[in-house]
């Protein structure tokens, strides 16, 4: 059995020691430490009080200008928005179906790919929208197929036409009102690009002149003939079209006989 | 006739009823105990007042929680303590390095050492020889174990039972805590012990 040493015993053996301890000098606190004290206090329930809604709002509304300022700066940047362009992936929407194939002259062929041209409506009228089975979608842009070169679209694989970004025939953002002027390519720019010059009469349009080694010319139309229809549709001076649409045959009246004339050569 | 000083519990009563005032008269009585203790422990006046300051902050919002059939020098020590405990570990894991470590000794047998602080004391003016320095860093270089009980007992004065309270150790092992400390300073100190 280990005796343990009396407490008396410990402080005789020790006492010079315990005298030495106790006689250096102790430190006291400074004046101000009940003062630093309450302040520590003060400090550490205000941090733990709950914020409510008050401190909610503190955080939240330079939250909300912030972000708001940054989303404005970011909106009016040109680089940033040129950049966010660039970044998207390269698609363009492309029509299932064709959206109006002209209605083909029996017994003819179309030996030279149409000229074709794009407006911001359907090709012939009345415009039509697109149906539930035409659904857009997306694929990556191709090489065009277009030989001729002379087409405003671009023409993907397997007979699918893919048109530009922005242009879609088979929708129309716009609420349609009977009244309202629609952008469309009038017939005197259709013909203009042809090379045809016109000046109307009562029966159709009497070609004024064909420009020397232009698309009409090449085709065969001459000066004098007057054209009565273009794809099979009768024109007037005031026709304008909408949408897309390939000029592939035109009629006129030569003589007074009927001539179907194939473009594209 | 003067009035009668209040009891530490009568203190603790008042402030749970929300007497601020006497929560500060705690803190008045016992400041400079409690810094002096932190002090001799640390051996860093500056953070022996910061961490005085912590516990009577600590004691403040769990004075609920405390009951009176203890000792209120002994709960009082006993967070200072361990505020200290915690900050010397601190500022070992800074440190990176323990002999005690290296050595592989067994604790409870007097080869486990500290490295001693040698920075400067900051509070050299408060100590007016040598001997008080060698002293201060004695007592700085001993194992906490052995230097808790030490302090409490030789230079805070408190009794052997509080001791072991605030220690939460036997009081068979408290006193043989305290008389392996002192052995140890004993060696440490020959010189000025004739």
């Amino acid at each position: 059995m280990v005796n343990m040493p009396e407490e008396k015993d410990i402080e005789f053996a020790d006492a010079e020691l315990t005298n030495l301890l106790a006689s250096i000098p102790k430190v006291s606190a400074p004046n101000d430490f009940e003062f630093r004290v309450s302040a520590r206090i003060a400090s550490t329930r205000t941090a733990a009080r709950p914020r409510g809604l008050f401190g909610a709002l503190r955080i939240a509304v330079p939250a909300a200008a912030l972000l708001a300022v940054t989303a404005t700066a970011l909106m009016l940047n040109p680089y940033w928005s040129e950049t966010a362009t660039v970044s998207e992936p390269t698609e363009i929407a492309v029509a299932k179906k064709p959206v109006e194939a002209p209605a083909a002259v029996p017994g003819r062929e179309i030996e030279m790919p149409p000229t074709t041209f794009a407006s911001n409506g359907p090709s012939i009228q009345p415009e039509r929208r697109m149906t539930a089975d035409e659904s857009l979608t997306s694929v990556s842009r191709g090489p065009s197929n277009d030989e001729a070169g002379t087409s405003f679209v671009e023409s993907g694989t397997q007979g699918e036409k893919i048109y530009p970004r922005g242009i879609n025939p088979n929708v129309d953002s716009r609420p349609v009102s009977p009244n309202e002027t629609r952008t469309g390519i009038s017939i005197r720019d259709i013909l203009g690009q042809l090379g045809v010059s016109f000046s109307p009469t009562v029966n159709g349009l009497r070609v004024d002149s064909v420009s020397t080694n232009s698309v009409a010319a090449r085709s065969g139309l001459i000066t004098g003939d007057v054209i009565e229809s273009l794809n099979g549709q009768r024109v007037s001076a005031e026709t304008v079209l909408f949408g897309t649409f390939a000029a592939k045959r035109i009629l006129v009246r030569r003589d007074g006989k009927a001539v179907d004339i194939s473009l594209g050569r | 006739m003067p009035e009668e000083k209040r009891s530490d519990h009568e203190l603790i009563e008042a402030t749970k009823n929300g007497d601020e005032s006497a929560f500060t008269e705690i803190v008045t009585r016992y400041k400079s105990p409690l810094t002096n203790y932190l002090y001799r422990f640390l051996n860093d006046y500056e953070e022996a007042v910061d961490l005085a300051q912590e516990t009577f902050v600590r004691v403040y919002f769990a004075i609920d929680r405390y009951h009176t059939q203890f000792a209120f020098s002994t709960y009082i020590y006993r967070i200072a303590t361990n505020l200290a405990i915690s900050e010397i570990r601190r500022r070992k894991r800074r440190r990176l390095f323990s002999i005690s470590g290296l050595l592989g000794g067994e604790k409870d047998d007097g080869t486990e050492f500290e490295i001693p602080d040698d920075r400067a004391l900051p509070e050299n003016e408060l100590l007016d020889n040598e001997r008080d320095t060698q002293i201060a860093r004695a007592i700085a270089a001993l194992p906490e174990k052995y230097r808790i009980p030490i302090i409490l007992r030789d230079i805070q004065g408190r009794s052997y039972e509080e001791v072991s309270a605030v220690m939460d150790l036997g009081l068979g092992t408290t006193k043989s805590r305290i008389s392996r400390g002192r052995a140890l300073l004993k060696e440490k100190l020959q010189e000025y012990l004739r």
